[in-house]
């Protein structure tokens, strides 16, 4: 093939490419809108007026720990549960009241939910038989969907006669068989061991990509959320609580329980000096900090001041930031997990390179703490 | 055989299934059959001796024959009894299960007090008396009995029906004694049935009733045929209910036992209709097992 060179043999090729094996396959999901959505049980608010919107072809994950509300809001997207107000919508069509055998959205079942008494084909037709699929094409697109997932030849089994993995991709291919715009998944690595659960992952993002349908995804994993997502929603108590990149939110989290529940972070309580620019000066125990954020915040306020552990720098010598001593050195493999006892008694977490040359101080060390502005967040101090 | 008819890449993962099996649950010999013993040793003594006992004597008595057995069977009254009890037997087992299943679908429903409320009217029955529960039946049935009083009372009859001591009387009181046998084991097949895969067969597009049929039906057929095979076996023997509802013209294989023995004192006579009482009860077993497979229809877990 010639390299295109002008705009109207583009234009003049692009029918021909299309019939060739072209990579880019045009997105056909569809956006999930959630506005405004309440659920409760008795006195119990299991979520409580979430919004969020995944754009059509986007990878979301629903990130909380078990009751933050995310599998509540999973079961009201697949219309198991009913809110008491608010409104769900796949694309233009409100779904909110419609049975979820109606929604024309597939879900991937944490324990895969196969039928024991039907043959993996079976399973897999089960949704082509309920639209009702002719034989000849039902036979076929179960093919295709058993070679999407790498299990072909496995047709007549039964899912009892099959590995974990092996249930998950028939799981997989039974949900994509359809041509769902929109896919549910609820924890659905949860059961696999951590090798496996790796594979998984990039197996099930390159085939999101593949078919370019929207995925709402469920898990409590924040590096399985971190790693697949286009954006993350993280909930806490039936609420969101930030909802925005992987990269965004581990780098500027909008509050403490963001802060907190992604990664590793260290807070150091303090006094706010001053603000200036955005700049914000913290009078802490062991020293005086600086931190960067957008928090609406005044002087005099008690703060937290939250600062990832890869961000901190261990300096020898006695200097600016906060004055303490190593009391321990734990060996990461890559990376050395130093501990720093600061005067107050508090203890911060710095991570350096194994190769550094921070790596070679030894516990009892006195050092001082540092990190740029930037790295660190300012959070009111925790109330009650 | 059937087992044969498979993909050709089937063979390793039964076998590996097949090894899982046998390795749950592993004891010693000396050990299961130490722990087997005293329940062995008390049926040997009080059942399987005078078992069998009465079955000798059914062709040893009073000489070595089987005039027992020729008489049984070639007087048409006693193949008549033979074939009322099959028959009663088949209908109370299709009685149990219309009734049944609808109870122990609610019975199953997760989370609501509905589901408390069957199983407690399920189970407070099986732990009255069946003597009590058959009584219960002359009291409603009787020529004096409350059904009659209020009908005559309501003015839709002149004259009490006859409805005690006809196999009408025997197949409702059956039916009534033998429910839970039949509940129970559906109950806990549908139980067994994980939630999400109803609601699997849901987002994939199938309606309640679709999902009734594909789903939670097949997958309860196993407590289906062991209810139908309990209730079944139990209304061959049934002796109580049909010996106190049931006249002389609705004689069942139990109660002509029972009066063969205790009104006739012919005991061989007994003892060759309780052979053939227990012949019929193990061939129905081994047929319902061969032909429906019980382990085939669902291989989960």
């Amino acid at each position: 093939m010639e390299p295109v060179d002008l705009g109207v043999t583009a234009v003049l090729d692009a029918p021909v490419r299309a019939g060739a094996p072209a990579r880019a396959i045009p997105t056909r999901g569809l956006s999930v809108g959630i506005a405004d959505v309440w659920k409760t049980y008795g006195a119990v608010t299991a979520v409580g007026g979430v919004s969020l919107e995944a754009r059509a072809g986007e990878f979301v994950s629903l990130l909380g720990p078990s009751g933050s509300g995310k599998t509540t809001l999973l079961m009201m997207l697949a219309g198991f549960e009913q809110p008491q107000s608010g409104r769900i919508t796949v694309g233009d069509r409100d779904i909110t009241r419609v049975p979820p055998n109606k929604r024309d959205i597939a879900m991937v079942f944490q324990r895969y939910a196969l039928f024991p008494h039907k043959t993996v084909a079976e399973n897999i037709a089960f949704p082509l038989r309920m639209r009702g699929v002719g034989r000849a094409e039902r036979d076929r697109k179960v093919q295709d969907a058993l070679e999407m997932v790498k299990l072909p030849g496995y047709a007549e089994r039964k899912p009892a006669e099959l590995s974990g993995g092996q249930q998950q991709r028939v799981a997989l291919a039974r949900a994509i068989v359809f041509d769902p715009p929109v896919i549910l998944m609820d924890e659905p690595l949860g059961a696999l061991d951590k090798k496996l659960r790796q594979h998984m992952q990039i197996e099930l993002k390159q085939l999101q990509q593949r078919l370019g349908a929207t995925v709402i995804y469920v898990t409590h994993d924040q590096e399985e959320a971190l790693t697949m997502s286009d954006r993350v929603a993280v909930m806490d108590g039936g609420s969101l609580m930030q909802l925005g990149p992987p990269r965004e939110l581990y780098d500027a989290p909008a509050n403490a329980f963001v802060a907190d529940f992604l990664g590793e972070m260290n807070f150091v309580p303090g006094t706010l000096a001053s603000a200036a620019d955005g700049l914000y000066t913290v009078n802490a125990e062991g020293g005086r900090v600086q931190a960067a954020n957008a928090q609406a915040l005044r002087p005099g306020d008690a703060v937290r001041v939250a600062v990832r552990p890869e961000a901190v720098t261990v300096d020898r010598n006695a200097g600016p930031g906060l004055q303490g001593r190593i009391t321990h050195m734990v060996f990461n493999g890559a990376t050395l997990s130093m501990l720093v006892e600061l005067r107050d008694g508090a203890t911060l977490r710095a991570t350096v390179g194994t190769r550094s040359d921070s790596a070679e101080m030894r516990p009892g060390d006195a050092v001082s703490l540092t990190w740029p502005a930037r790295d660190a967040h300012t959070f009111p101090a925790e109330t009650g | 055989m059937s087992a044969t008819v498979a993909a050709p890449g089937l063979a390793p993962a039964r076998t590996a299934n097949a090894g899982a099996t046998s390795h749950r649950g592993q004891m010693p010999t000396w050990l299961a059959l130490a722990l087997l013993a005293p329940l062995a040793l008390l049926l040997a003594w009080v059942f399987f001796l005078p078992i069998v006992r009465l079955l000798l004597t059914s062709i040893t008595e009073p000489t070595l024959n089987i005039a027992n057995y020729r008489r049984l069977l070639s007087e048409p009254r006693y193949a008549e009894v033979i074939f009322r009890t099959l028959w009663i037997a088949l209908l109370a087992t299709i009685a149990t299960l219309t009734l049944a299943y609808p109870v122990a679908v609610l019975m199953a429903r997760p989370r609501s007090w509905v589901s408390n409320v069957a199983a407690v009217c399920v189970m407070v029955p099986l732990w009255t008396s069946v003597l009590i529960r058959s009584y219960a039946w002359i009291i409603l049935l009787d020529r004096n009995g409350i059904i009659n009083q209020w009908l005559s009372a309501a003015g839709l009859i002149q004259q009490p029906l006859t409805m005690l001591y006809t196999s009408g009387a025997v197949l409702m009181a059956m039916t009534h004694v033998l429910l839970p046998f039949m509940i129970l084991p559906v109950f806990s097949a549908l139980r067994s049935i994980s939630p999400d895969l109803p609601r699997a067969a849901r987002n994939l597009g199938a309606g309640p009733v679709r999902v009734f049929f594909s789903v939670t039906l097949p997958l309860s057929l196993p407590g289906v045929f062991a209810g139908c095979l309990i209730v079944f076996v139990m209304s061959l023997g049934f002796y109580i209910t049909p010996a106190l509802v049931g006249g002389p013209r609705t004689l069942m294989i139990a109660t002509l036992i029972g009066q063969q023995a205790t009104e006739l004192l012919n005991w061989p006579f007994a003892g060759a209709i309780a052979f053939v009482l227990l012949a019929l009860s193990l061939g129905i077993t081994a047929c319902f097992k061969r032909l429906l497979q019980l382990d085939k229809v669902v291989a989960h877990d």
